[in-house]
């Protein structure tokens, strides 16, 4: 089929015509559309099987054979197009030492050579075949990405270091409320202490000894630095209490009935205690004045096993510290 | 069936040999090897329209590839080598589809 044949034929553009079309000074197509001398118009009605019978014979014949037909028949016959296509590929398959099948077949060689040689390369190695546009594009790339990359590590960093010390921090704190805990937990009554300190004993052999005199007594050892308090087996703190009972004798402390003898356990300065209760009209004078007896036993190490339970504060609250 | 058979020789020929390009020629065998492919598809369309001619096609192919590589390095040069080599491609490209179909419509009228 030619394309002044059929005027509904798409016309390709001009640039992609111009690889096999003969220039038009008339040059002769010396063989690449032999004329169709064998094939009448009406033949061909299937040139598929033609093309698979055709092509066993191809065998041997591709060098030697003189180009027989390759003469000048100068106009190329123009021929009905069902046969056409497939006549002229079919023919152009045959092979046959023509000029043009040789130079074909070179050039065909050579494409194949170079895209091999290229697939190849595209395969081995993809840096060393980028032009130097791109690979200053991607060192640029990857510049920039560890750029990135070291600010984000600098900022984990940061922030593990923050962590880090977070968590210095939040141990310090806890150790030091663990601290306070302790201390306020001895102070309040709350934990046994020991310690050492002074065991005293007051008996009434001749009398009672009074509320009073046991509140005294209790002040005289605070104010000698007591630190942790048991009277018998109540823990005494800054809340404590004594009261005389409504009847009978002894004392009633935070609620609870004590009678004689009165066991002082204290841990704080032994020698500073001691003293202070045995000054002249101190509490042990007092102790004396209501008729009972006193004792100081100073022990390296007293244990105040006691303890009480603190009510949670009802209306008070703690006010967290500025800043 | 010769072209063909040259196909193949150049393919074994390339497996074979293993040949390195050098790399001056690096960026520019993959657009050469498509104005090849073009130039072979403008041959085999040429050949179906009974208008082949093997000197235009030697010519054709030639000076495809040449005017091909010649424009990535005018490209590389000017600095849009890659930029210029795209466009190359897609012009090639384009160039290689209305051919095959052309061979289409041609072998199969559609």
């Amino acid at each position: 089929m030619s394309m002044a044949v059929n005027p509904f034929e798409p016309t390709p553009p001009d640039v992609a015509r111009d690889d096999g079309a003969p220039p038009d000074d008339g040059a002769p197509p010396d063989d690449g559309a032999p004329p169709d001398d064998a094939a009448p118009p009406g033949d061909g009605a299937l040139p598929e099987e033609r093309a698979t019978t055709e092509e066993p014979v191809a065998p041997g014949a591709e060098i030697d054979v003189e180009p027989t037909h390759a003469v000048s028949q100068d106009v190329p016959v123009q021929r009905p197009e069902q046969p056409g296509a497939w006549h002229t590929l079919v023919r152009a398959l045959r092979p046959r030492a023509t000029r043009a099948q040789v130079l074909t077949a070179v050039l065909c060689g050579l494409l194949g050579f170079a895209v091999v040689a290229q697939v190849r390369l595209t395969h081995d190695t993809s840096l060393s075949t980028l032009r130097q546009s791109d690979l200053v594009g991607i060192l640029d790339q990857a510049t920039r990405q560890a750029d990135e990359l070291q600010r984000e590590a600098a900022t984990l960093e940061q922030t593990r270091q923050e962590l880090d010390s977070g968590s210095n921090s939040r141990q310090a704190a806890l150790d030091a409320a663990t601290r306070s805990a302790a201390t306020q937990g001895i102070l309040t009554g709350r934990l046994p202490a020991e310690g050492p300190g002074i065991i005293v004993t007051l008996t009434e052999p001749d009398g009672s000894i009074r509320a009073l005199t046991l509140l005294n007594f209790l002040e005289e050892l605070r104010n000698s630095g007591a630190e942790a308090v048991q009277l018998n087996d109540q823990r005494l703190t800054a809340s404590s209490y004594f009261v005389a009972p409504a009847e009978g004798d002894g004392v009633v402390v935070d609620g609870t009935t004590l009678h004689a003898p009165y066991r002082w356990i204290v841990i704080g300065d032994a020698d500073v205690m001691a003293t202070a209760l045995d000054i002249p009209g101190g509490a042990l004078a007092s102790v004396r004045n209501d008729g009972g007896r006193g004792s100081v036993l100073r022990k390296p190490l007293v244990s105040v096993t006691a303890t009480r339970s603190v009510p949670a504060p009802v209306n008070a609250t703690p006010v967290l510290p500025k800043g | 069936m010769i072209a063909v058979l040259g196909l193949v020789i150049g393919v074994v020929a390339g497996l074979l040999f293993e040949p390195t390009v050098p790399v001056s020629l690096q960026p520019y065998l993959p657009i050469a090897v498509v104005a090849a492919l073009d130039a072979l598809f403008g041959g085999l369309r040429a050949l179906l329209d009974g208008i082949f001619d093997d000197r235009v096609f030697l010519v054709s192919f030639l000076s495809n590839v040449v005017v091909a590589a010649l424009i990535v390095f005018l490209g590389d040069q000017l600095g849009v080598g890659s930029q210029l080599s795209t466009g190359v491609v897609v012009v090639l490209g384009i160039r290689i589809f209305s051919n095959a179909a052309a061979i289409r419509r041609h072998l199969f009228k559609a």
